[in-house]
């Protein structure tokens, strides 16, 4: 997750991921599923700028009109949670970035003192997501953020860090917090959330963050996203899922490729992913603890699929997405908040219905 | 404290990261280096008359000041900023570096009427007994003492073998003998004060001894009782303040400095090398010399 750099979504493979790339160029050849997990995922090819008609620039939107006079850098799209953008920075970009296009924003000290009061007058809040970006890229001020929580606003029970700098660059990740984390496991439940969508990702140094990260206290959870070409068959599921169970990983979400602009060539139709999941566990391929929900990002925020949740598709590509959001329930909380009428309407039953572009199969 | 560490980052992004614009080259940064020991990839700062020196230089990232001519070299990243030093040091702290992970050493001996707080380092050998409140995320050293009645804020660094709490050095003359004045007073140290290796900070007798805020003591000073350093202020290695002396906030107090007792020092003042201050000094001046006079306007 990474803004634009000048206008740009800049090329940026990290030395860890191109020395894994070349090393499984060498052992397993340009066509091994390891290999093209990983080009497909960081390389830039010119397969981004073909017509199609994904065309997001932004994955959601936020849809309120009351930002003036709230602290920089923060987003509460539900009612206890608060979502904090610390940092664009990431180590490697990944191609199909929900955040690709949006402006590079980096937070500061003061920006971080303000949210900091306004958290503390907000007793309703329990939880943060602190995301970007990679927030283990800043980690002062990833630390001062948590410390001055701890400090200023006890109502926080539960601070959630969503990062993939295990994955993009073991080595510039800050040891420093394996003990920090542990330092603060009675005052605040830490939860790491680490995208992980192929099996050779997993390398040693990235597996060994991961379980210095569980000593410490911390609950991993793992939020995938499910591609064409990377992760989009059964096999690759399986092992991704095995390996991440191994490392005491509990598997969260598994996200139907948003269609932002650019992405064609990765997304599958949502069926598949569908099929797919169910298959993981329907047929005792991996045990239930272990299998993940499959959703997708729509306009309106996260819808976690159900059979019967697609209503139908139209003629337009666009499938039409049950959710179980109701707008006044939204207003509750986030007076302001309003439909974004092109891309979601309520449905019969006062739920909110998503249009969700389906992708194509090969 | 801390230990160097690679990273990866593009001379723009750090451009981005402090709200700067860069020219030249968007070069892959990797370390920081000396002006004088340049590699590729590495980034450092460079004063106005650094010209000829820059010309040699490929695949670098330099922070030079705004109005740095940057046409001479065409194959590196430059980004003009107010304090290009300010601005390099910000982006070691923030992507170079990994602190060393917090402890309590075992050789430790902590009384248990210490409230330790969250995130807190405690080195070999250090003693902290009596009524003693450390904040989150402070750093203490080895073989430190701290003798209670004390209360240190959070994020501070307390080095090596600095003693806070000492007794106050305060006799009366009662007849042929020195009568000590027992010191029952408490010690206050705020949030992000340093004090040095091997400095004292006394208890008074009655009163409160205060580091404010942000106070940085070098090494081997000494802050006699019920003294108080206002916040941000620095003070240099070796300086002496006598009792009772009170000094402002943002001061500056070189070197080698004794300050009589009692002596009042303003805010924003600074006081030379060597200096012997015997009365008070008012505020947004320098000073210097023995005994200390006004050296000019600050």
């Amino acid at each position: 997750m990474a803004g634009l750099i000048n206008g740009k979504f800049i090329d940026k493979v990290s030395p860890h991921l191109q020395r894994l790339m070349d090393e499984q160029k060498d052992k397993y050849g340009e066509d091994s599923p390891g290999y093209k997990a990983l080009y497909r995922q960081f390389v830039y090819t010119p397969e981004e700028e073909e017509g199609q008609q994904e065309e997001n620039l932004k994955h959601y939107e936020a849809c309120v009109d009351h930002t003036d006079g709230l602290p920089r850098g923060i987003e509460r799209l539900y009612r206890r949670q608060l979502v904090i953008d610390l940092t664009m920075l990431c180590a490697a970009h990944c191609r199909y970035c929900l955040r690709a296009n949006y402006e590079y924003a980096q937070l500061s000290k003061t920006d971080v003192d303000e949210i900091v009061e306004y958290v503390s007058n907000e007793p309703e809040l329990k939880e943060l997501l602190i995301t970007g970006g990679d927030p283990f890229m800043v980690p002062t001020l990833l630390k001062y953020l948590i410390s001055e929580m701890v400090q200023k606003a006890p109502n926080i029970k539960i601070i959630r860090i969503g990062t993939r700098l295990p994955i993009h660059s073991p080595d510039s990740f800050n040891t420093e917090f394996f003990q920090f984390f542990n330092a603060y496991r009675e005052n605040i439940q830490f939860e790491v959330a680490c995208q992980c969508n192929h099996a050779v990702e997993l390398t040693p140094a990235t597996e060994n963050i991961f379980r210095q990260l569980k000593k410490s206290g911390v609950t991993l959870y793992a939020q995938n996203v499910f591609l064409k070409g990377i992760n989009d068959n059964i096999e690759a599921l399986t092992e991704l899922y095995d390996r991440l169970r191994y490392l005491g990983f509990e598997a969260h979400y598994l996200f139907h490729s948003i269609p932002m602009k650019g992405t064609h060539h990765l997304r599958t139709s949502v069926e598949k992913g569908l099929r797919l999941t169910r298959e993981l566990t329907s047929s005792g391929v991996i045990s239930g603890r272990a299998k993940p929900s499959y959703a997708l990002m729509t306009y309106i925020g996260k819808v976690t699929l159900y059979e019967g949740s697609i209503i139908k598709k139209d003629e337009d590509g666009f499938l039409h997405i049950r959710t179980n959001y109701r707008v006044e329930e939204r207003q509750k909380w986030n007076p302001t908040y309003f439909l974004p009428e092109n891309n979601a309407y309520v449905g019969e039953d006062g739920y909110i219905v998503a249009r969700y572009l389906d992708g194509v199969d090969d | 404290m801390f230990r160097s560490k690679e990273n990866h980052l593009y001379s723009s992004e750090i451009a981005h990261y402090l709200g700067l614009e860069m020219t030249g080259k968007n070069i892959p940064v990797n370390f920081p280096c000396h002006f004088k020991s340049m590699k590729e990839n590495g980034f450092t700062f460079i004063f106005p008359n650094e010209i000829e020196e820059v010309k040699g230089l490929e695949n670098v990232l330099l922070f030079c000041p705004v109005d740095y001519d940057t046409s001479v070299n065409t194959d590196i990243a430059f980004i003009a900023c107010e304090d290009p030093k300010v601005a390099f040091y910000r982006i070691v702290n923030e992507f170079f570096i990994e602190q060393l992970p917090h402890s309590i050493a075992e050789s430790a001996k902590i009384a248990e009427s210490a409230k330790i707080g969250i995130n807190v380092n405690i080195g070999e050998h250090t003693v902290i007994t009596g009524d003693v409140t450390v904040g989150n995320n402070t750093f203490i050293g080895n073989n430190v003492t701290i003798l209670g009645k004390a209360s240190i804020g959070s994020n501070c660094v307390i080095k090596d073998n600095a003693v806070i709490g000492s007794e106050g050095f305060s006799f009366l003359e009662v007849g042929n003998e020195l009568m000590h004045v027992p010191q029952i007073g408490a010690i206050e140290i705020g949030n992000d004060v340093w004090v040095g290796s091997g400095s004292s900070i006394e208890r008074p007798s009655l009163g409160i001894t205060v580091l404010e805020n942000g106070a940085k003591i070098d090494d081997l000073a000494q802050v006699g009782h019920e003294v108080r350093i206002g916040a941000n202020t620095q003070v240099a290695a070796g300086t002496v303040f006598s009792g009772r002396v009170t000094v402002g906030k943002d001061c500056f107090v070189g070197v080698n400095v004794s300050v009589k007792p009692g002596v009042s020092i303003g805010d924003n003042v600074l006081v030379g090398i060597g200096s012997v201050v015997t009365k008070d000094l008012p505020g947004d001046a320098v000073y210097a010399g023995v005994p200390a006079r006004p050296f000019s306007k600050k």
